[in-house]
């Protein structure tokens, strides 16, 4: 048995796998990171956080008869997520909040908080696995694929790997609602949102402008082609994603697409679909969750975005935590700001934050 | 588990739970109705009112029934403002109110009042001179508390209320953390409106009080035939007849309680000081409610102290929660001018009746042992 402390946002995952952590006997306890004021400057100073989620996790850990407590996190979440994902949209990027709010919060402060508190570990709703070897721990994706979320965890460190549980790791969505139902929890039939959590409906441009209203990304500017010409004109750089094709208003005499997005000069490139294959980039703040990082160039797999195949790849460290990857073939649309996450086979070994500019670099070493 | 948090709520007294019982069994007449029933709840309803009154040494002036301290608070400001706006559109409110308070500032801003907001000194004590430097002609309502809900530290009113009153504005003061604590006296503040309410006094939850000088203006928002239409709404007639009887049990024990709870709550301090090396007493410089000791510590010690002494079967409180319960670092040792980080640290330790020397030693212990584990692991990660 373990003293287990399980991060609840609310929703049916991590109540489930809390239900699940204590139907197999460890001593668990719920708490719910409070993130983030939506209360507008009018309102008044208690009408923040997301209450009615606090409120489901509550309420869920009220039912599963297991003590509660709410951590306030708003600064650092401030200043380890929302400030790099303002940042990170004028530098023209394309940014995955989730991704630094696993490996700052719920795996950084929270872990903290937990061992400083007398816990083991820290349980989240995650699905993902992590199994252990001889060598130590090592992080796996989820046995259903379909929601394998062990992406979004490449951040966390060997040594919180040690300390972390993702009870949901073999189970199916489906599974994980049918434990949440049996433990009797009302959230059971909760419909979850995909949105980021501090950008309510998917604005995030206009909530980078309101942010950064001065921030010449935010101005409208001129659309290029690969060769320079100006081709059109764009509402400000930081609307457009790489491999975006709606929304451009331009005339290629085939279908047209962002193939890059120049912050410094507010320039938006756009090109015919094959100049979105590439085939190098390099990557920033590199972490190796699952081993020692290596010396020299690993072959992996690598994942590009969320929802993207890993794909064969060689991966060599640089100084400064960087690192470059070569793809054996072409990958499409590879997007600063979000992350290549290395895998063998089911390990996720670690991964990255694909830097702007190294997609260009990768093209003239060719 | 050893309750330790009597400013957030107290357990009721015998006597109460025993007067209110045939209320909910009985005799359950709408003190509105004609009949004999009814009667029968007025003079119920009448009889806590006259008793509740004794709070505030029956001073001439009349009691409005409320569901809580919270709207007590909230008509006892919004409510006065409403009918002194004709004065000015001014009011200066406390920077450690409640967040009663506060949030009723921010609805009085919401209808057109311009809020001026007057900080305390380092030892959390609201001064009357800065008070007396924001006061000016078109000023409508002060509201400053009676005693701070998480530091005890205790205002001075009546140096306030003077020049309040010299000034031509009135006073509103919460006294919801320091009513049954210590004697209340709005002569000698030279109080308007008083707010108060029950279950922090060993009442019930659900009823609050606003006690106002009579005939000072009060333009209430509930509208209803209730309460001399000051607050419609059925009255809770259980609830009002047990703070009746925890009022008169409160008054009738005020003066011997309020010394064996500060000569424990003093020899507790002395030895968390003595044990803890890290450990502060807020406001230990000014006077303060008999029964609260707030402490902060080292920052090197880290936020949770209040989670890991619930751990240990210790309810205690950070002083400071927002609807979500969570621990941000409390409004007012910030505008005492304390940093965020030891903030933090905070615990609030709130003796009651109930409370006993063997309770506090163990506090103690599992004080010293929690912030002695933390320097050690601090030191080794």
């Amino acid at each position: 048995m373990m003293r287990v402390l399980v991060a609840m946002s609310g929703g049916v995952d991590s109540a489930a796998a809390a239900a699940a952590l204590v139907a197999s006997g460890h001593d668990v306890t719920g708490a719910t990171l409070k993130l983030w004021c939506y209360g507008g400057a009018e309102a008044s100073p208690r009408s923040c956080c997301s209450l009615r989620d606090i409120d489901d996790a509550r309420d869920a850990a009220a039912t599963l008869g297991i003590p509660h407590y709410v951590l306030d996190e708003e600064s650092q979440f401030e200043r380890d997520v929302v400030a790099p994902f303002v940042a990170s949209y004028l530098n023209g990027e394309t940014p995955n909040p989730c991704v630094r709010c696993n490996t700052h919060l719920k795996f950084g402060s929270l872990l903290i908080r937990a061992r400083r508190l007398g816990f083991d570990a820290v349980a989240t709703g995650h699905y993902a696995r992590r199994e252990d070897t001889p060598s130590g721990p090592v992080l796996c994706r989820a046995v259903d694929r379909s929601k394998d979320q062990s992406y979004v965890l490449w951040g966390i460190s060997r040594d919180e790997l040690t300390r972390s549980l993702f009870p949901l790791g073999e189970l199916t969505k489906t599974e994980a609602r049918e434990t949440a139902r049996r433990a009797g929890l009302r959230l059971a039939e909760k419909v979850e949102s995909q949105d980021i959590c501090f950008v309510q409906g998917g604005a995030y441009s206009e909530f980078v402008a309101s942010r950064a209203p001065d921030a010449n990304v935010t101005q409208p500017g001129d659309l290029v082609d690969t060769q320079g010409r100006v081709v059109g004109q764009h509402r400000g750089a930081m609307h457009y994603t790489v491999g975006q094709r709606r929304g451009l208003g331009v005339a290629l005499g085939e279908p047209a697409y962002v193939v890059r997005v120049d912050a410094q000069q507010n320039r938006v490139v756009v090109g015919r679909e094959e100049d979105l294959l590439e085939r190098k980039c390099t990557v920033r703040e590199v972490n190796w969750v699952s081993c020692d990082p290596p010396h020299g160039p690993e072959e992996v797999e690598v994942k590009i975005r969320y929802r993207s195949r890993p794909t064969p790849a060689t991966v060599s460290p640089l100084a400064g935590s960087r690192a470059q990857i070569v793809f054996r073939e072409p990958v499409r649309a590879i997007s600063p700001g979000q992350s290549a996450v290395f895998y063998r086979g089911e390990v996720l070994l670690g991964g990255g934050i694909i830097e702007p500019g190294s997609i260009e670099e990768g093209l003239k070493s060719e | 588990m050893i309750y330790l948090d009597h400013n957030a709520t107290t357990c009721l007294y015998p006597a109460v739970l025993d007067a209110m019982r045939p209320y909910f069994e009985g005799r359950f007449g709408n003190p509105a109705s004609v009949h004999a029933a009814g009667r029968d709840a007025r003079r119920a309803v009448e009889e806590g009112r006259h008793r509740v009154l004794a709070l505030f040494h029956r001073q001439p002036g009349d009691l409005v029934f409320t569901g809580s301290g919270t709207e007590a608070v909230l008509l006892g400001m919004v409510g006065a403002w409403r009918g002194l706006r004709s004065r000015g559109g001014r009011v200066v409110v406390s920077s450690v109110e409640h967040r009663s308070g506060i949030d009723a500032a921010h609805m009085l801003e919401s209808e057109g009042a311009r809020v001026s907001w007057v900080g305390p000194d380092e030892r959390g004590s609201i001064d009357p001179d800065r008070v007396a430097e924001l006061l000016g002609d078109d000023t409508a309502l002060v509201c400053v508390q009676h005693a701070n809900n998480e530091t005890g530290v205790i205002h001075p009113l009546p140096e306030i209320g003077a020049r309040t009153r010299a000034a031509g504005a009135r006073l509103f003061v919460d006294a919801v953390q320091s009513a049954g604590k210590i004697a209340l006296d709005p002569e000698n503040w030279s109080a308007d409106y008083v707010a108060v309410a029950a279950h922090k006094l060993g009442g019930p939850k659900g009823v609050g009080a606003l006690w106002r000088r009579e005939r000072s203006p009060l333009i209430p928002f509930t509208p209803g035939t209730a309460e001399r239409g000051l607050r419609g709404g059925t009255l809770n007639v259980p609830a009002i007849v047990g703070f009746g009887v925890a009022a008169k049990v409160a008054v009738e024990h005020l003066g011997e309680q309020s010394a064996s709870l500060s000569a424990l709550r003093d020899a507790f301090e002395a030895r968390v000081l003595r044990t803890v090396p890290s450990a502060a007493v807020t406001g230990s410089g000014a006077e303060r409610l008999p029964n609260t000791t707030h402490l902060t510590f080292d920052p090197e010690v880290g936020s949770d102290l209040v989670i890991a002494l619930d751990q240990k079967g210790y309810a205690v409180s950070a002083g400071s929660a927002c609807t979500s319960g969570s621990e941000s670092p409390s409004h007012v040792l910030l505008a005492m001018g304390m940093n965020a980080d030891r903030a933090r640290t905070a615990v609030r330790v709130s003796l009651g009746r109930e409370s006993t020397r063997e309770e506090l030693d163990g506090l103690v212990s599992a004080l010293q042992a929690i912030v002695e584990e933390r320097h050690t692991t601090m030191g080794r990660s």
